[in-house]
């Protein structure tokens, strides 16, 4: 029954809105006092509705756009008129004509449905699209103007309801000195209208068009820049937010910086051994500045082949080089450097616990030991530990090729998660040793929240 | 390079099967004990900085484990792998000529050859040195003839001390 009334109504509100009378009947001059009409919502075209922000101004705030939509509640006008910047725009629904306007410099407005929405509680709304000037429809705000002109006796035009619009540019993250050119990965923590979003990955050069952020509220805010030949950017919320509700935001990241220089000292415990160790380290650059982890090696090579004190120190059992004892002696000598990697090339294969490579982390994450069966990529892993990466042998989501899996041949990658951590990670020897300053946190492996990405977070 | 680890990863699976395929036919269940213990002393022979358990695997394995340890240590690793490594070398060289080209500070102070054959000997010298190691933690006499016979031939100094080493200490037990 109930249907049954809404759908005749239905059909006798559309007649009378084209023939231009009210619902009371008895023609034109019975249509209902004028009265101003009641913004309910602004949305963006497309598919499917999406609301526009409103911004502390009172803006709403859309992307560059053709028009937007406005739903307000009003009576049964027989004449609305349409304003932008209090000038009148026509009514038409003919394309033809739509395109005529435009030709001209002049927007126009349409009933998306003819009819109002009468399942909705209250006053009819009304579904109208409302096309600026093309000269507004882009970097311009506008306000449009709604008036019931209805003819009535008593009240000739109601007041005027005015809906402030904001299409513009939207936020952006600036890029300008991108040398590599690489189509740098962004990854954005933030507010969107939508609420928190963590991660959002973006690529391009320059600028970077990441849509409407909105002021931080309660959620995590950054933005991460990783990029080839260049340190890893990090911007994160400190006493202030990077974005605001208002459109036109932008975050200048400036690569001007270039690669991290990590000073190493690179001790030649063993005759011939200093070509080696120079591949070795040309490979490390490779892997971390093609992984976008932004960091270089700066080896100070020391041949101390010809002091057998330092081979006898270093020794080559990797059981005793578990021992604090051990560790203590060796950076306490002559044969180490404190504040920097210490990288150790011996002259004969480890003995004891098997292994090619060795770093003492987390103890001392500044002494690394390679023997004469270490691989091409042995120096870049132990790096790795230093810089507080684990195996990932076994882990889901990794690569055969990843630079910490233990027990292949040819790895040449880290991820994204994997650099991320060893910029930020207070423990990494980026940040003991002062080579990096910025915000530092703690990001273990295993470890995925808001302000830490996966491990395995990874760009081709 | 991610094609070439995946080679690694099927070559791996060919080589597991191999010693079953020599004699009678073996149980499935007894292949199957097999094949892990070939992985795990792949695992461990190819692994950088191994962990105990890793070692323990291989060492704790006994006498099921000479036979493919002492083909290691006579032969190094499968010709098979020899090239795939071989390949993934010289492939890596490459790329690092054409990042040094950019990068004149990574530089790669190898020929080709050069750069191919250090990292080739030292993949044969982990694979002779870590055997021989497993062979004398696990002793026997197939392991210690095995460990003199190979000292016999033309070492790398540093693989002629390692098994010079293990010798050592399979006599003093």
């Amino acid at each position: 029954m109930g249907d049954t009334f809404r759908g005749s109504r239905i059909l006798f509100t559309f007649t009378l809105f084209f023939t231009g009378c009210g619902p009371a009947g008895g023609g034109c001059s019975s249509a209902p006092p004028a009265s101003t009409p009641v913004l309910e919502d602004v949305f963006k075209p497309g598919t499917t509705l999406t609301n526009l922000g409103i911004d502390s101004n009172g803006e709403f705030e859309a992307l560059p756009s053709p028009s937007v939509i406005v739903w307000f509640r009003a009576p049964y006008p027989t004449g609305v008129e349409v304003t932008v910047n209090g000038v009148i725009l026509e009514q038409t629904s003919d394309i033809a004509r739509q395109q005529t306007l435009e030709s001209q410099g002049l927007g126009f407005w349409l009933h998306r449905s003819g009819s109002p929405n009468l399942n909705v509680a209250g006053t009819p709304r009304w579904d109208i699209a409302v096309a600026a000037p093309p000269a507004l429809r882009t970097s311009e705000r506008f306000t449009i103007g709604l008036t019931d002109t209805s003819s009535n006796s008593t009240t000739p035009r109601s007041g005027t309801l005015t809906v402030k619009v904001a299409i513009g540019i939207p936020d952006w993250v600036s890029v300008p000195f991108n040398p590599e050119n690489d189509s740098q990965v962004v990854l954005l923590d933030g507010q969107r209208i939508s609420g928190c979003v963590d991660d959002e990955l973006w690529r391009g050069n320059h600028i970077i068009d990441v849509g409407d952020m909105r002021a931080s509220g309660g959620c995590n805010e950054e933005i991460v820049v990783f990029t080839k030949g260049n340190a890893v950017q990090l911007f994160a919320k400190l006493t202030s937010g990077i974005w605001t509700d208002s459109l036109r935001d932008f975050a200048l990241v400036n690569l001007n910086s270039g690669l991290l220089q990590v000073p190493v000292d690179v001790w030649l415990l063993g005759a011939g051994l200093q070509t080696r160790a120079t591949a070795d380290f040309a490979n490390a650059d490779m892997i971390y500045d093609t992984s976008r982890c932004g960091v270089a090696f700066n080896p100070t090579f020391k041949d101390v082949s010809g002091t057998p004190a330092a081979a006898a120190l270093f020794g080559t059992n990797i059981n005793t080089m578990q021992n604090a004892a051990w560790r203590a002696a060796l950076a306490g000598s002559a044969f180490f450097t404190t504040g920097r990697i210490n990288v150790y090339y011996v002259g004969s294969p480890f003995s004891g616990q098997s292994a090619s490579g060795f770093n003492a982390s987390p103890y001392n994450s500044n002494i690394i030991g390679v023997d004469t069966t270490a691989q091409p990529e042995t120096l870049a892993h132990e790096l790795g530990h230093s810089f507080t990466l684990l195996h990932t042998t076994g882990l889901p989501g990794f690569l055969p090729t990843n630079l910490m899996m233990t027990g292949v041949t040819g790895r040449n990658a880290l991820t994204e998660g994997q650099c991320f951590r060893v910029n930020v990670n207070k423990t990494s020897s980026l940040n003991t040793n002062l080579v990096r300053g910025g915000f530092i946190r703690d990001c273990p492996d295993g470890t995925t929240n808001s302000t830490c990405p996966p491990l395995s977070f990874d760009v081709p | 390079m991610f094609l070439e680890s995946l080679s690694t990863i099927f070559l791996s699976s060919l080589l597991v099967g191999a010693p079953a395929q020599a004699g009678a036919p073996r149980a499935p269940a007894e292949n199957s004990k097999l094949s892990q213990m070939h992985r795990s002393i792949d695992a461990w022979i190819e692994c950088d900085d191994c962990n105990e358990s890793q070692q323990n695997a291989v060492f704790k394995a006994g006498q099921a484990a000479v036979p493919v340890l002492v083909q290691y240590l006579r032969e190094g690793p499968s010709p098979e792998k020899r090239e795939l490594v071989r390949r993934q070398l010289v492939s890596a060289y490459h790329d690092l000529k054409e990042y040094e080209k950019r990068h004149p500070q990574a530089t790669v102070p190898l020929s080709e050859e050069e750069y191919v054959r250090t990292y080739l000997d030292n993949y044969s010298a982990r694979y002779q040195i870590r055997a021989a190691a497993a062979l004398a933690a696990i002793g026997g006499t197939e392991a210690r003839s095995a460990v003199e016979a190979v000292l016999r031939n033309p070492l790398r100094d540093d693989v002629k001390a390692a098994l010079a080493s293990a010798l050592q200490r399979m006599r003093s037990r």
